[in-house]
C-alpha cells in the first residue's frame, strides 16, 4: 500500500508530502503578488515608520470623508479644504468668530472699484524653502480662473467670483482685477490657498496633488489614501495672522487625519482615545458624547440651510397661492426638534441668522391648515393636492415626517428617494416639483446662496424661479461697494422670497464635534474648517 | 494529471471572467447614478458643453457594446483604465495600494477560523452532547447568525472600549510601520525582524479578523464535528483502537484525516464568503482594503474601479474552488480528476 512512484506517475502520497511546501508557498504567494503590484505604487516603496516623537505629539482627527486630492485648487470638498488649510495659507482667513483677517496679505485696498491691491507679508517661505512672492499669488489666481493653458479647469473658479486676472506689481505687492465692482473679493479669498509656482511647475499637477507644498503651519509627511494624512509642524512658519494670536509655529508636533466615515467607528475611536477630535457627531449621539468622561462636545452654528423647494415653472406650484399654502401646511419646528433633537434651528427663510444681511423681521414659520386648505381651494384644488416629494436617501425619514404633517392641510405627498448626485442634477434641470434638499453657504455672505438659487440664471435655480425685482436687487447688491447698501437689498430680496415662497420649511443643523479632554484651544467653527495652529495637546498621563 | 486538470480549469476561468465582467458592466450601467453627475457633484456653474466633454473624455458617450468591447480589449492587456473617483489615477495603482491590506486581513481571518474550528470540532465530536459540544454549538449558532456589522461594533465596544485590550481601527502603530516589502505589515515586520511592529500589526488585525472569521469558523467547526462523529464510528477506527494505538494517534492520524475530506470543500466555499464579508467588515472597521474601496467605488459610480475589484473577487473565488477540487482529489483516493 506504500505510495510507490511508478515511471512518470505522480502519486497522491507524494502530492500530500509536498503539501507542506505548497501551503507555505500559498501563504507567501499573496505577499509576492502584492510585492509585484507594489511596483505600481511608487510612493509605497519608501514608506516606513513615522518618527516616534511625531506620533506621540500629534493630534489625531477622525474625518467623516476621505480625500481624493491635496491640491487646493482641484476640489469642491469641505474635508479636503479643512486638511489643506493646515498646509497652505491664503491671502485672507477667518478667525473662529468668522471675522475676516489678513493672513499672507498684510493689508489691502480697493482702487477704483475693480482693482484690489494686496501688500504681502515678507520673509515667508514655502515648505520647500523657497520664498513666497507676488508671483505665487498671480500663479494661484491664474490657475483658478483658467488662465494657464494646458491645465484642467479648477472647480473652485466660481468660489472666487468675477476675477479677470492678477498682476505682480513688485515682489511683495499684487493687484487682483475684477470684471466689475465686486465688494466681497476679500471674503471669497478665504476659499483659495496660495501654491508655489516654481514647485508646481517642477513636479507637475499629479505630483502636486499628492505632495503639495504651501506656507501653512504644517507640512505634509505622508498621505496614504484611505488610511491617513500625516502632517508635522513647520518650524520656519511665519506665525500666521497677527490678528489671531498666538503668532508663531504651531503648538502641536503634528496632526494625523484619518478618514473614518462610519459615525459609530468615529465615536468609539474617540471614546477609546484612539482619536482626539471626531468631526460630524450625529445629533442623536451628541448628548452621549457630551457625557463621556474623557471627551466633550464642541458646537458651532451651521451654515447649510435645508429646505423644501417648489418648482415655480410647473403646475401645480406655478400658482403662487399653492406655494403659499405649502408654507402654511407644515410647521418645521416640531419636526426639526423631533428628528434633530434640538441640534438644529427652524428658520423663517433661506439665510442663517449669522449670515451678512440676515432679515430678522421675517415672521416665524407656523402651521395653519385651515388657511392652507382655503388657499388650495382658491387655486382650484378643492380636494387637496397630490404631489411627488423627492429627496435623497439620507433625508427619507425627515421627508416622510414632513409629508405626514402636510396631510392635515390636504396635501398628499408621496416620498421618492434618489441618490444624492442623481437628484442634484435633476434639480439643476428643474425636473422635480417638490423636493427636500440643502445648500451650504460657508461664506456667510448672501452672494454665496441667493444669486445661485434665485436669480433667473442662477446655476442652482432648482425652482425655475424668475422675478425681475430679485434679479435686479441681487445684481445691485453684487456691485454695491457700500456694505449697508448691500444689506438693504438682501433684506428686500428675503422679503420677496418669503412672500413668493419658492422654498419653505427651512432649517439649519449645528456643527457638532467630539473633542478629547486632552485637547485645548480647539473651537468648532461654522465653516467646518479645522485650523490646528493654536491647538495643543496635554501630555499623556 | 494534476497539471492537465489545473490547466483545463484555468482555461475555464476565461469564460467565467468574461461573463462576470459583462454582468457587472450591465448592472453598473442599469443602476441609477451617472458617473459624470457624481464627478461634478456640487461643483459650481457647469455648462452642457463641459458635461459632454467629460462624457466623451471617459468614452461614456459611446454605445454600451462599444464601451464593453473597449473594456475587454484593454483588460486583456492588464489595462483597467482610469478611476473616475480618484483624481485620474489608474485603476491598477489604486487597487495595488489597497490589495495588501485586504490580503493580510483575509489570510489572518482564514488562519484564525481554521485554528479555532478544527480543534473545537474535534473536541466537540469526542463527547457529543457533552458540555463542550453544547457550548460550541451555541457559539457556532451565534457565529453564523450574527450580522457582521453588529458583531464588529460589539467587538469594538467590548475589547476596544471596555477592556482596552485591542485597538479599534488602523493597521499598525504608526511609529512602527515596517519597511514596505509585501505591504502585509505582519509579513514585513517578520522579514525585518521587528517584533514590536509584528505584535502591533497582529493586535490591529484581531478585531476585524475575528468579526470576519466568526461565520466561517462556525460552519467549519460544525462540519468537522459531524464528519468526525461519522468517522469515529467506522470499523477502521475501532480496529486502530483494538491495535492498541494511543488515542491521539487514533484521532489525529486515522480519524481526523478522513474527517477533513468533506471539510475541504466547505472551507473553500466559506473562504469565498470570507471575501464577500470583507466589504462589510472593512466598512465597519474603516479598514483601508479592497472591500471598502469597492463599496466606495459603487457609491461613486466608478465603473472601471468596480469592474477591476469585482474581477479580483471573482478570480479568487474560482481559484479557491479549483484549489479545493485538487485538494479533495489528493486527499480522497476515491476521487479522480478528469
Amino acid at each position: 500500500m506504500r505510495g510507490v512512484s511508478s515511471a512518470g506517475r505522480y502519486t497522491r502520497r507524494q502530492f500530500l508530502k509536498q503539501g507542506a511546501g505548497v501551503a507555505a508557498a500559498a501563504g507567501l504567494g499573496p505577499g509576492l503578488l502584492s510585492a509585484l503590484l507594489a511596483g505600481c505604487g511608487r510612493q509605497q516603496a519608501t514608506r516606513r515608520g513615522l518618527r516616534a516623537d511625531l506620533v506621540r505629539g500629534a493630534l489625531s482627527v477622525a474625518l467623516d470623508a476621505d480625500v481624493q486630492t491635496l491640491d487646493p485648487a482641484m476640489h469642491r470638498s469641505r474635508t479636503v479644504e479643512a486638511v489643506v488649510r493646515n498646509l497652505c495659507d491664503g491671502l485672507v482667513a477667518r478667525d473662529a468668530e468668522m471675522r475676516y483677517v489678513p493672513q499672507l496679505a498684510e493689508s489691502w485696498e480697493v482702487q477704483g472699484d475693480t482693482r484690489w491691491v494686496f501688500r504681502l507679508r515678507q520673509g515667508v517661505t514655502f515648505h520647500d524653502g523657497s520664498p513666497f512672492t507676488a508671483d505665487d499669488v498671480t500663479f494661484t489666481i491664474d490657475r483658478i480662473i483658467g488662465a494657464i493653458p494646458g491645465l484642467p479647469p479648477s472647480p473652485r473658479k466660481d468660489l472666487l467670483g468675477p476675477v479677470s486676472g492678477a498682476e505682480a506689481l513688485d515682489p511683495h505687492t499684487v493687484a487682483i482685477v475684477t470684471e466689475g465692482p465686486y465688494p466681497i473679493l476679500h471674503k471669497k479669498l478665504v476659499f483659495q490657498e496660495i501654491c508655489p509656482r516654481a514647485y508646481f511647475e517642477k513636479v507637475g499637477p499629479d505630483e502636486f496633488a499628492r505632495n503639495p507644498v504651501g506656507t501653512g503651519p504644517f507640512r505634509l509627511v505622508e498621505w496614504v489614501p484611505g488610511e491617513r494624512i500625516v502632517v508635522e509642524r513647520f518650524s520656519e512658519y511665519y506665525g500666521g495672522s497677527p490678528e489671531v494670536p498666538p503668532v508663531g509655529p504651531a503648538e502641536l508636533a503634528g496632526v494625523i487625519f484619518r478618514p473614518l466615515e462610519e459615525a459609530a467607528t468615529r465615536l468609539v475611536s474617540l471614546e477609546a482615545q484612539e482619536v482626539d477630535v471626531a468631526v460630524n457627531v450625529p445629533p442623536d449621539q451628541a448628548d452621549r458624547v457630551d457625557a463621556l468622561p474623557n471627551a466633550q462636545l464642541s458646537v458651532a452654528e451651521g451654515t447649510r440651510t435645508h429646505f423644501v423647494g417648489l418648482n415655480c415653472a410647473r403646475k401645480p406650484f406655478s400658482d403662487r397661492r399653492v406655494r403659499e399654502a405649502m408654507r402654511y401646511a407644515v410647521d418645521p419646528r416640531p419636526i426639526v426638534e423631533q428628528f434633530l433633537l434640538g441640534r438644529a434651528q427652524a428658520l423663517p427663510g433661506i439665510l442663517v441668522p449669522i449670515a451678512f444681511g440676515y432679515d430678522d423681521s421675517l415672521p416665524e414659520p407656523r402651521q395653519d391648515a385651515g388657511k392652507a386648505r382655503a388657499l388650495l381651494r382658491e387655486a382650484g384644488h378643492p380636494d387637496g393636492l397630490d404631489v411627488t416629494f423627492d429627496c435623497e436617501a439620507t433625508d427619507k425619514r425627515m421627508a416622510e415626517a414632513i409629508a405626514g404633517a402636510m396631510a392635515e392641510a390636504g396635501v398628499r405627498a408621496e416620498v421618492r428617494v434618489w441618490k444624492k448626485d442623481n437628484l442634484l442634477n435633476q434639480l439643476r434641470r428643474q425636473e422635480r416639483d417638490m423636493f427636500l434638499t440643502s445648500w451650504g453657504n460657508s461664506s456667510l455672505d448672501p452672494s454665496g446662496i441667493l444669486p445661485v438659487l434665485f436669480r433667473s440664471d442662477g446655476y442652482s435655480n432648482f425652482f425655475g424661479y424668475r422675478h425681475s425685482a430679485v434679479d435686479r436687487l441681487l445684481e445691485e447688491a453684487d456691485r454695491a461697494m457700500d456694505p449697508d447698501a448691500r444689506a438693504r437689498r438682501y433684506v428686500q430680496v428675503q422679503r420677496i422670497l418669503h412672500d413668493d415662497t419658492p422654498t419653505c420649511f427651512h432649517f439649519a443643523q449645528e456643527e457638532l464635534y467630539g473633542v478629547s479632554d486632552r485637547v485645548s484651544n480647539f473651537h468648532a467653527r461654522p465653516d467646518g474648517m479645522l485650523p490646528m495652529h493654536d491647538v495643543s495637546l496635554a501630555a499623556e498621563a | 494529471m494534476w497539471g492537465r486538470f489545473a490547466g483545463h480549469r484555468l482555461l475555464q476561468l476565461i469564460p467565467v471572467l468574461i461573463g462576470v465582467s459583462f454582468i457587472v458592466f450591465l448592472t453598473m450601467h442599469l443602476t441609477p447614478g451617472d458617473p459624470i453627475e457624481h464627478m461634478l457633484g456640487q461643483a459650481g456653474r457647469i455648462t452642457q458643453a463641459q458635461i459632454d466633454e467629460l462624457r466623451s473624455h471617459y468614452g461614456l458617450d459611446r454605445p454600451f457594446h462599444i464601451q464593453y468591447g473597449l473594456f475587454l480589449r484593454n483588460a486583456a492587456v492588464g489595462d483597467f483604465g482610469t478611476s473616475y473617483s480618484h483624481q485620474g489615477r489608474s485603476v491598477s495603482e489604486v487597487v495595488a495600494e489597497r490589495l495588501p491590506a485586504t490580503l493580510e486581513l483575509t489570510l489572518f481571518a482564514f488562519v484564525l477560523a481554521i485554528a479555532l474550528a478544527i480543534p473545537a470540532g474535534v473536541f466537540a465530536s469526542l463527547r457529543p452532547q457533552g458540555p463542550f459540544d453544547r457550548t460550541a454549538t451555541v457559539a457556532a449558532l451565534l457565529g453564523i447568525s450574527m450580522p457582521g456589522f453588529w458583531l464588529g461594533i460589539m467587538l469594538m465596544i467590548v475589547f476596544g472600549l471596555r477592556l482596552h485590550w485591542l485597538p479599534i481601527s488602523g493597521r499598525v502603530n504608526l511609529a512602527l510601520i515596517p519597511q514596505y516589502v509585501t505591504g502585509l505589515h505582519t509579513f514585513d515586520a517578520l522579514l525585518a525582524g521587528q517584533w514590536a511592529a509584528f505584535w502591533s500589526a497582529l493586535k490591529h488585525l484581531m478585531l476585524p479578523g475575528l468579526a470576519m472569521a466568526a461565520p466561517m469558523a462556525a460552519m467549519v467547526m460544525r462540519m468537522v464535528r459531524s464528519s468526525m462523529i461519522g468517522v469515529l464510528a467506522q470499523d477502521y477506527v475501532q480496529f486502530a483502537r483494538a491495535k492498541g494505538l494511543p488515542e491521539t494517534a487514533v484521532i489525529g492520524k486515522h480519524a481526523l484525516r478522513n474527517a477533513l475530506i468533506p471539510t475541504v470543500n466547505i472551507v473553500a466555499l466559506q473562504t469565498g464568503l470570507l471575501l464577500s464579508g470583507n466589504m462589510i467588515i472593512e466598512t465597519v472597521f474603516q479598514y483601508p482594503g479592497l472591500g471598502k474601496l469597492a463599496v466606495d467605488a459603487i457609491a461613486a459610480a466608478d465603473y472601471p474601479l468596480v469592474q477591476a475589484v469585482v474581477l479580483i473577487y471573482a478570480t479568487s473565488y474560482v481559484l479557491l474552488n479549483l484549489g479545493a477540487d485538487v485538494l479533495h482529489a489528493a486527499l480522497d483516493p476515491r476521487v479522480r480528476l478528469a
